[in-house]
Order: structure tokens, then C-alpha cells, then sequence
């Protein structure tokens, strides 16, 4: 229905686009109940009109803003558009609108934004002298937004109204202005005491725009409000960046709470090097608390030439300055500030981490470059590696490689981890001879940990398996059975036969390994073989195993349909408690909620399972679609009447049985 | 207009004499620091001002902070006022809010430290630069103005007075960061698109007058505000969202469409994967032979006005799934340290006087890309943008499109 209203509509314009005048129309037009065809069809020819043509445009909405005969609606649309295409054609003509409660304020839709048309602007002069008192605000914001210095002495009047709002809009214009007249003119007028703030305000503009810094300097040492004393500075940053830097230094040891959290913004947002300067040095003179801050806020304001004088800060004694030191290094520092990081963290663990994280931070492309340099330093070697692996530095592999076979198999484990993180397929084959070579437990696990970590990460998982299955044939069973662990991480097809082999040898270890590997596969593959494993493998505890990675896999990997079969499957041998609980666990994850909630209920009469069964059942029901079965209705019937003092479980029951009717 | 109707100078002499002595008029054992909640003298004093639905749901959010203490509410519909107020005491107790019809009066309190605008659109800039200039940190929803200039005003008041001042949007971070982290990680190369789409601009109003003001509690003038007078209508003023004609998106008067309103949201997520939420564009191009709504970067990345909010990389398509390891690269922007809301992370800024996350500059450019797209759609012709100057080059039309005149005493 909505689609053929707009359907019609759309006719309707069209055609009156076509056929008959669009703008005799438009003079006729009312608001009325949002059906706005004239100025919908008004805007569409507008619209199609090359911005060349748009002067005869502008005659048709002049001759509408004159008619006597056009609706006031029809007045109001003209100006919108002529904000678009009026020329100085049309300004003699909203010059006369200005007067008008209502148009006045379309008029200044488009003179105020005729920036360069002397004719609007005179327009508007002449509207403040003459319009009705409520109507000189608005002419006067027009004239303040356009920096009309001729119309300084009207707009003066009009600040010393005695309306607050009405003298508040006058001086924010004469602030926008600007000039000595303006100048003059808010020194001596008398405003009413509400708006003095305002006064203040706008001989505050007028004296940035002046670039008149003994005033700033006078009203930020003399003045009393927090507010004009913080504008004055911010403005002796813009104009005079020196004298603003020391006030802003000033302040900020200063005890006026109100005034530093101002002076505190600028530190973040203002200035160049000369605050930067002045902020360092006064750092020494604060108490701890806001030396951390004001060093933090320096990192904000991103001015690296502060960098050098904060260094010193990084062996502080107070822990938050420390902190903020190191932190700050970090951002506005480069790779030479590197090796003075990693040193500060030191033994301390929180410092160390607060260093990697700053160094990882840094955006400098030589960082990488200097941690590498100096991973041989012992005690700062864990957090370089730290912020490589964080900085995502693949660059960093080679040398990573090179400190594994430097250094003592019983203490690389953090080269491991970082080469986990950042190698990828390439440096398999490598990684595989080192921990080959390798005698010692704890490293053999680290390079299997970080070997399985590249597998997971690298998206070409078969290419991952060939670069370990080819150590495989000559490999001993622990070796063998870490590549069958990487296979059943990647989940991969030349993996999976791997594991088919190995299912196959007489070595019971290395077919329990399999059978461990397969139950853990990342994907669906192995589903058959579990099945089958589970079924009739002559071993028991494979066959235990094997169950149990298939009810892990049920929700892995197909349709909902495919998962609702594999619970199927699996219910049809389970037997043990612990495997009823593992079905029961993966029905619920199985996103089909009215089939796996009937196929619970099987399980609530079980006495082994039954609380876990019942409150899944629950669980699934509550989001049921469709009718239910009877079986399912009796099943939660059963639920309320046994559920006894367990308040909550005969709650969600009811809801769920009122689902299911 | 009649200022004295707006003010209620009972209730502002009210306040203005518990200000005066510096405490709440009851002194719970909050106040002084019990249950793990910050002193009174510790704690941000803050304000909601245009608090509507979406205004108080945040609002909801502030009072959850330990260290705020709200005082105030405003609303010039009286029964949004009433039910806001209502829940603001329930937290802090009878006699220590108050309410108001006109924001101007909680300004003028001396014990605010800190305020949050959700008026419609076209309030947000008068609002924030009001704040501003009455010494207050403010954060305002998106979208953060109704045109370009008043961004680039809000942004300099900013400035000028040493505000905190940020805009909304937790999307930005919370819908689309992930997608920005994936995209900047370095593992799919350089950024080369991004993908967003808001949705529509927004209409000129035809509504005629209907009904009374009074009668529905609203104070028409005031809710009108800087927008051009209308008659009253209370589609013109409602909350229905979307463009369906019954809520004040709709109207251009009052805001740019969900073109602004969802577009602080995705554009402002897509400028922060670019990483060019610092700047904008120089050619925006309409929709035109199957290509969409486009706008041109002088890097050489694009924006493109259509699907999710997903980024092109040299790699291919990066998507908020793409990584399960969420890392926050080196140089893209985030909550602070510990923050895990844009609430948190701007009261820890008003604290510590750091840039938020949605810090003025940032939500003022993601504004302007949504008003640039408004504008280009309306002439339906490619525009030249000067990022820097911020205007239309060799544009006319478009460049009177960069602000618009505000009614009576509304000025900023």
C-alpha cells in the first residue's frame, strides 16, 4: 500500500512538473496535513535546472514574495529556495520582508548568507535602523555573522536593551565584528547586569581579533571571573604565544582549581613549542598528583620537542609519575628513546609492562629496528619481545629466530611465545629443526605451543601441515603425536590422513594419539571416523574419547538439520553419565529450539540426568515456535508439578509451557 | 520573545541559594564519602539538559558513575521533565534535583561542573556553546550539529574557554571498532574504502498547525528554539524516530534525516578506521551510474555511501568478524585506559582534562561528512570541499548551504 502511495505521488508531481504552472500553483499553496506537492514539484525543477538558468527561477519566487495574492506558505518556501538561487536581484525585496514578524527571519535566510553582496548587506543595515525592537536581534546576529563594521553603532543600541537575551545576541555580534568602533563601543556602553558576562565576552573577541595583548594581559591579571580570566589566556596563546605560555605556567601552579582545569585544556589543545617549554619547566615545582597529570597531557598535545625534557621523569620515585613519564615517552618519542623505556621498567613487573605497552604504542618506523638491537640486554629482554608482539613486528622474526639459537634451550621460552605470535607458514620448517635439536621439556613445549599458534593463525592450513608432515615418517611418537596435534588444530585434509595412518599402526600409543588428535579437530572432518572409533574400536578408552569428540563436534560445523542427525547419532550409544551430560550440553547449543527441546525430553525421566535435562528443556522451550508435542506438553507438566520449592524452575516452566500451548 | 515567561526565577533563586552555601540540601553519608562513593568535594556535578528518551537512557548511564553527582534536569516538554526528574531523584534523593523548562537557568548555576545535551538537532550547538562559555565540560549526542559552521563554532568555543567538549556516538568504538582494529592491524594492507550507510536526509516540513502546546506541555517557543518559527504541530516535535513523518528527524528545520542522526554513527566509525576523522574530504560525488553517494580524500581513500560498515584494504574486505584477536593497533584512537563506555571515557577526561574519544574536532568532522552528504544529494551535482577552509570551492549555492541564520535571540 505505502508503495503505490509513493507510486502516486510521485505521478502527481510528476505531471504537474510537466503540464501546468508549477509556480502558480506554489503562490496558492497552504500547509496542509504534509501533502506538499507545489513545493515537492517547486523543488524538483530547481533541481533540474542547470545553476546557469537559475535567474528565471529566482524571478518566479521574487514575483511570489510580491504578489498580493500568494499564501503566506507560498512567501515562505520562496525565501528558502532563494537562499539557494536568489542573486541581487531578490534583495530589495526581502529588504521590505524584514519588517514582518514572521518573514523577517526567512528574509535573512538569504541575505545573511549572501556573503559578498554589499546590496544584502546595506539591506540589512537599513532593516536594523527601521525593523520593530523584536525584530532587531535577529538582523543584528545576520549583520554580527556577516563582520558588518558599518553597523556597529546600531548594534551597540540594541546591546544596552534592556532585554538580557536581546543585549546578549547584540554583543556576541559585536564580538563577531571586531574593530576599534566595536572596541569603543563596548567600553562605553552600559549593558544591563545580566548581560555583562556577554560584555565581557565580546571585548574579549574583539581584543583576540585586534591582536591587543595588553588587554588580554590586563583582563587574565585583573580580572575576576575564572571564565574571561582562562578566555584571555587562550587568547594570548593565539596572538602572543610567549606571554600565554607563562600565564598558562603560571596557572597551573597556581591554587585556583577552576582557572588550572582551563589552563589544563590548553596544555591538550593550544600553543606550539614555546607553551611546551614553559609547561616543562614548571613540572618540577608541582606536587606529584598533578605533575602526573600535566606529563600525561603533554602526550595528549603530541609536541615531541617535550620529550627530551620528560626522560628524566622515567626514573621518578612516584609511581603515577613514572607511570605517566612512560607512557608519554612512548607517544611522543622515536627509536632512540627506545633503550631509555625498556630500562625503566626494570625488575618491576607493573613498570616493565607500562614500558611495553608505551613502546608498542610508538609509531616511529625505526622501533622495531631498536628493540631488536636490544634483545640481548637480559633484563629488558622479556618486555622488548613483549612489544614486538604487540607492535606486530614480523620484521623482528629473523632476529627472534637468531636469539632462539642463541640462546640456552631452558630459557627461550618468551623467544617461543613472541615467534608464535608473529611467524608464520615460512618459518615452520625452521622452527621445527630447532625444536627438533631440542632435549630440553619445558622448551620442547614452548616450541610446540608457538607452532600450534602460527597453525591457528595462518590462514593456509594444509600448506601449515606439509611443512611438519615431512618430519613425520622419521619422526619419534612424542614428535609424531605434536604434529597430529597441529594437524587437529589447523583441521586440515593432509592432517586428517596423517591421522587415518596413524590409526592404522600397531603402536598403541601412537593410535591413542590419533584418536586424541581426531577428538579435538578444529572442524568436521574427522565426524565419520570419531563415529566409527566410538562404535568399535577395540580399545576403551578410544572409544570413550572418540564419543566424546563427537558430541564435542555436533554444533561445529554444517546446518541445524546436519546437527539435529548428529544428536541422533550420538543418543544412540551413549551410556555413560558423564557422555549424557555432554549430549545433553551439546543439544543446547544446537541452534533449533522446538526439535532440540523434543528431543530433551527423552532424557527427563533419566534419573542420572534428569535436573540437567530438565532445566534445558526449559531453557529451549522458552524460545519454542510452533505447536509442541504431547510428549513435550507432559514433559513440562512433569517439570511444574515435581518442581517443589525450586521457585525459580517452576516459573520458567510455566513460561515455557505457555509457549508451547 | 518574553524571557521572563522562560524563566522561573523562584526556582532559580531556589538553587541559586543552595549553591550559594555550597552543599545539598540534605547531607547523606554518600555525601561524605560512604558505600565506596567519592566525596562531595570529589565528585563531578553535572546536568542533563533536553533529556528525552535517548537523553535519559545516558543519563541512566552518568548515574551509574561513582563520582557524579546529577543536580539538575531540563526538558521544555513537561512530561518528559517530570519523568526524568522523577527517576533523578529516586538516585539522589528528593530535595537534591531540580528542574527546569529553560537550559539557561542550569547553566547559570555556579555548582555545575559539567553538563550532557540530547535536545533535538538543532539545539545542539546553541546548547554546547552555552556550556562552554558558563565554564561547563559538555557532552552532546550525535549528531553534533544541524550545519558545517556550527561544528567549527562549537569546536572553537571549545577551545577558547578550555572545555572538555565531545560528541556522542558509542558506536563508533563499540559497533565498529573492531572492524577499524582489523583494518589498521597492518595484516591486510593499506586502507583503501570504507563502506557505510546511514540512510536518508531529511525534508522541508508541510505540517500545518494543529492542536495546542499548552495543552500536550510543551513550551513551543522554547522548543523551537533558533529554528524558524512554525506552527505548532506535534509531529514536528516528536520523538517517533525515523522518516516517517512523526518525529523531528524528519524535518530539516530541526535535523539532517538519519542521514545525520545514524551517521554519526557509521561515518563517524568509518573516518575513525580511515583514520581521517582529523580532516575531510575534497570531492563528494552524488550517486550516479551504480555508484553510490562517494566521497574523495585527498589521500586517495574513499567512502562510499552504501552496505555495513566494513573497510576495502589491499588485502580485501574487513569486516567487524574478520579478527578474533582483538588488538588496538599503534596510533588508532580508544577509550581510555580502563574505560569501557564514551561515559567513562569522557568523565575520565573531565577528570584528568585529556581528549575523549569523541573529542569536538573529531565528531564535528563526522558531522560535516554527513551534512556534505545531505548537500550533495540536494544538488545532486559533485562538489569541490576545501577541508581546511571548510567551504565549497567555486560553489555558490553549495557554500550557503554551509550554515543557516538563527532565529531571534538564539545566537551562538
Amino acid at each position: 500500500m505505502k508503495k503505490l502511495m509513493t507510486i502516486f505521488m510521485a505521478v502527481c508531481v510528476m505531471a504537474r512538473v510537466a503540464g501546468a504552472d508549477v509556480w502558480e500553483d506554489l503562490a496558492k499553496y497552504k500547509m496542509a496535513g504534509g501533502k506538499g506537492f507545489p513545493p515537492v514539484a517547486a523543488h524538483k525543477v530547481i533541481v533540474d535546472t542547470p545553476v546557469a538558468e537559475h535567474g528565471a527561477i529566482e524571478e518566479k519566487l521574487i514575483a511570489i514574495i510580491e504578489s498580493k495574492d500568494a499564501t503566506g506558505d507560498a512567501k515562505i518556501f520562496s525565501c528558502r529556495m532563494l537562499q539557494r538561487v536568489g542573486s541581487e536581484k531578490c534583495v530589495p525585496v526581502l529588504a521590505k520582508l524584514l519588517n514582518d514578524d514572521i518573514m523577517s527571519h526567512y528574509a535573512r535566510l538569504t541575505l545573511e548568507r549572501m556573503k559578498d553582496s554589499e546590496a544584502a548587506g546595506a539591506a540589512l543595515r537599513d532593516g536594523l535602523s527601521k525593523a520593530p525592537d523584536k525584530l532587531k536581534v535577529g538582523i543584528a546576529s545576520s549583520l554580527g555573522e556577516r563582520g558588518d563594521r558599518k553597523a556597529v553603532k546600531d548594534i551597540a543600541k540594541l546591546a544596552e536593551s534592556s532585554c538580557e537575551a536581546s543585549a546578549k545576541a547584540a554583543l556576541i555580534a559585536l564580538g563577531k565584528i571586531g574593530g576599534k568602533n566595536a572596541k569603543k563601543a563596548l567600553d562605553k556602553m552600559k549593558v544591563c547586569d545580566g548581560a555583562k558576562d556577554a560584555r565581557q565576552d565580546a571585548r574579549l573577541s574583539v581584543a583576540v581579533g585586534m591582536r591587543d595583548t595588553k588587554a588580554l594581559e590586563d583582563i587574565y591579571k585583573n580580572g575576576k571571573c575564572y571564565k574571561h580570566r582562562g578566555v584571555a589566556v587562550s587568547g594570548l596563546l593565539t596572538i602572543d604565544e610567549g606571554k600565554g605560555a607563562a600565564s598558562v605556567a603560571d596557572i597551573i601552579k597556581g591554587d585556583d582549581v577552576r582557572l588550572r582545569r582551563s589552563a589544563m585544556r590548553f596544555v591538550s589543545t593550544l600553543g606550539g613549542e614555546k607553551l611546551t617549554k614553559a609547561i616543562c619547566g614548571v613540572l618540577s615545582d608541582l606536587p606529584a598528583e598533578r605533575q602526573a597529570n600535566v606529563i600525561a597531557l603533554l602526550g595528549v598535545r603530541g609536541d615531541k620537542s617535550a620529550s627530551g625534557a620528560l626522560e628524566k621523569y622515567l626514573s621518578a620515585e612516584d609511581k603515577s609519575v613514572k607511570k605517566a613519564a612512560i607512557k608519554t615517552v612512548g607517544l611522543l618519542g622515536d627509536a632512540g628513546t627506545v633503550g631509555k623505556l625498556l630500562a625503566c621498567g626494570g625488575s618491576d613487573k607493573e613498570m616493565s609492562e607500562a614500558a611495553a605497552r608505551s613502546l608498542a604504542g610508538m609509531t616511529d618506523p625505526g622501533v622495531n629496528g631498536a628493540l631488536v638491537k636490544l634483545l640481548g640486554n637480559a633484563e629488558s629482554k622479556d618486555t622488548a619481545l613483549r612489544a614486538l608482539v604487540a607492535r606486530n613486528a614480523k620484521d623482528a622474526v629473523p632476529a627472534l629466530k637468531k636469539l632462539l639459537t642463541e640462546t640456552a634451550a631452558g630459557k627461550r621460552s618468551p623467544a617461543w611465545s613472541a615467534l608464535g605470535s608473529l611467524g608464520g607458514k615460512d618459518d615452520l620448517d625452521e622452527l621445527m629443526k630447532i625444536s627438533l635439536a631440542s632435549r630440553d621439556k619445558g622448551d620442547i613445549r614452548a616450541a610446540k605451543d608457538a607452532m600450534k599458534n602460527i597453525c591457528t593463525r595462518d590462514t593456509d592450513k594444509d600448506g601449515c601441515v606439509n611443512v611438519v608432515a615431512a618430519y613425520y615418517e622419521k619422526a619419534d611418537g612424542i614428535t609424531k603425536a605434536f604434529i597430529l596435534d597441529m594437524a587437529a588444530v589447523t583441521g586440515s585434509g593432509r592432517g586428517l590422513d596423517l591421522a587415518r595412518k596413524a590409526l592404522k599402526s600397531d603402536d598403541k600409543d601412537l593410535y591413542k594419539n590419533a584418536v586424541r588428535a581426531m577428538a579435538a579437530w578444529s572442524n568436521s572432518k574427522p565426524e565419520k571416523d570419531l563415529m566409527e572409533l566410538a562404535k568399535s574400536s577395540p580399545d576403551e578408552a578410544a572409544r570413550i574419547l572418540a564419543l566424546r569428540g563427537y558430541i564435542q563436534m555436533i554444533s561445529k560445523e554444517g546446518n541445524r538439520q546436519k546437527q539435529l542427525e548428529r544428536l541422533d547419532v550420538a543418543k544412540g550409544i551413549v551410556k555413560r553419565v558423564d557422555e549424557k551430560r555432554l549430549l545433553i550440553s551439546a543439544a543446547c547449543k544446537v541452534r533449533e529450539d522446538s526439535k532440540v527441546a523434543e528431543f530433551l525430553v527423552s532424557y527427563v525421566d533419566d534419573a542420572e540426568v534428569k535436573v540437567e535435562a530438565r532445566k534445558a528443556l526449559v531453557e529451549k522451550t522458552k524460545r519454542f515456535r510452533g505447536k509442541g508435542s504431547q510428549a513435550l506438553k507432559d514433559a513440562l507438566n512433569k517439570i511444574v508439578n515435581d518442581a517443589g520449592s525450586d521457585k525459580e524452575l517452576l516459573k520458567e516452566a510455566k513460561e515455557a509451557l505457555g509457549k508451547v500451548k | 520573545m518574553n524571557l521572563k515567561r522562560t524563566f522561573k526565577r523562584r526556582s532559580f533563586m531556589k538553587v541559586a541559594g543552595a549553591a550559594a552555601i555550597g552543599l545539598p540540601n540534605i547531607i547523606t553519608s554518600n555525601a561524605l564519602g560512604a558505600n565506596g562513593v567519592p566525596a562531595a568535594s570529589e565528585r563531578i556535578v553535572m546536568a542533563g539538559l533536553g533529556m528525552g528518551g535517548r537523553g535519559a537512557d545516558v543519563l541512566r548511564e552518568f548515574m551509574s558513575q561513582p563520582q557524579i553527582q546529577v543536580v539538575a534536569v531540563n526538558d521544555v516538554k513537561s512530561a518528559q521533565l517530570a519523568s526524568v526528574l522523577g527517576k533523578v531523584k529516586q538516585k539522589y534523593g528528593e530535595n537534591n534535583v531540580e528542574g527546569y523548562e529553560d537550559y539557561r537557568e542550569v547553566l547559570a548555576r555556579d555548582d555545575i561542573d559539567m553538563v550532557f545535551c540530547a535536545p533535538p538537532d538543532h539545539w545542539h550547538a546553541q546548547m554546547m556553546i552555552d556550556a562552554c562559555k558558563a565554564g561547563k565540560d559538555v557532552l552532546c549526542e550525535k549528531p553534533l550539529t544541524l550545519t558545517i559552521a556550527e561544528g567549527r563554532k562549537i569546536v572553537n568555543a571549545a577551545r577558547k574557554y578550555g572545555r572538555i567538549a565531545a560528541g556522542g556516538s558509542q558506536r563508533v568504538w563499540q559497533d565498529y571498532g573492531r572492524a577499524a582494529c582489523a583494518a589498521n592491524s597492518g595484516l591486510f594492507g593499506k586502507v583503501l574504502e570504507a563502506n557505510a550507510n546511514p540512510g536518508g536526509p531529511s525534508r522541508p516540513c508541510y505540517l500545518p498547525g494543529k492542536g495546542d502546546p499548552k495543552k500536550d506541555g510543551v513550551n513551543w517557543d522554547l522548543w523551537l528554539g533558533p529554528a524558524p518559527w512554525a506552527p505548532y504541530n506535534a509531529y514536528r516535535c516528536g520523538r517517533s524516530y525515523g522518516l516517517g513523518g512523526k518525529g523531528f528527524r524528519t524535518w530539516e528545520d530541526y535535523s539532517g534525516g538519519m542521514m545525520t542522526d545514524w551517521g554519526g554513527h557509521k561515518f563517524g566509525g568509518a573516518m575513525h578506521g580511515l583514520q581521517l576523522e582529523h580532516t575531510g574530504p575534497n570531492l563528494i560525488t552524488p550517486p550516479k551510474d551504480g555508484e553510490p553517494l562517494t566521497y574523495h580524500f585527498a589521500t586517495g581513500q574513499k567512502l562510499k555511501v552504501q552496505g555495513g560498515a566494513n573497510y576495502v584494504c589491499e588485502g580485501g574486505k574487513v569486516g567487524n568478524n574478520t579478527l578474533r584477536d582483538l588488538k588496538v593497533p599503534a596510533g588508532l584512537r580508544t577509550y581510555k585506559d580502563g574505560c569501557r563506555s564514551l561515559v567513562q571515557d569522557f568523565v575520565r577526561c573531565v577528570e584528568t582534562r585529556e581528549a575523549p574519544f569523541r573529542e569536538v574536532e573529531w565528531s564535528h568532522r563526522a558531522a560535516t561528512i554527513c551534512h556534505l552528504g545531505n548537500i550533495c544529494l540536494k544538488l545532486n551535482r559533485p562538489l569541490k570541499w576545501d577541508p581546511d577552509k571548510e567551504d565549497f570551492i567555486g560553489d555558490v549555492e553549495a557554500s550557503r548551504m554551509v550554515d543557516r541564520p538563527r532565529r531571534g535571540v538564539w545566537q551562538i
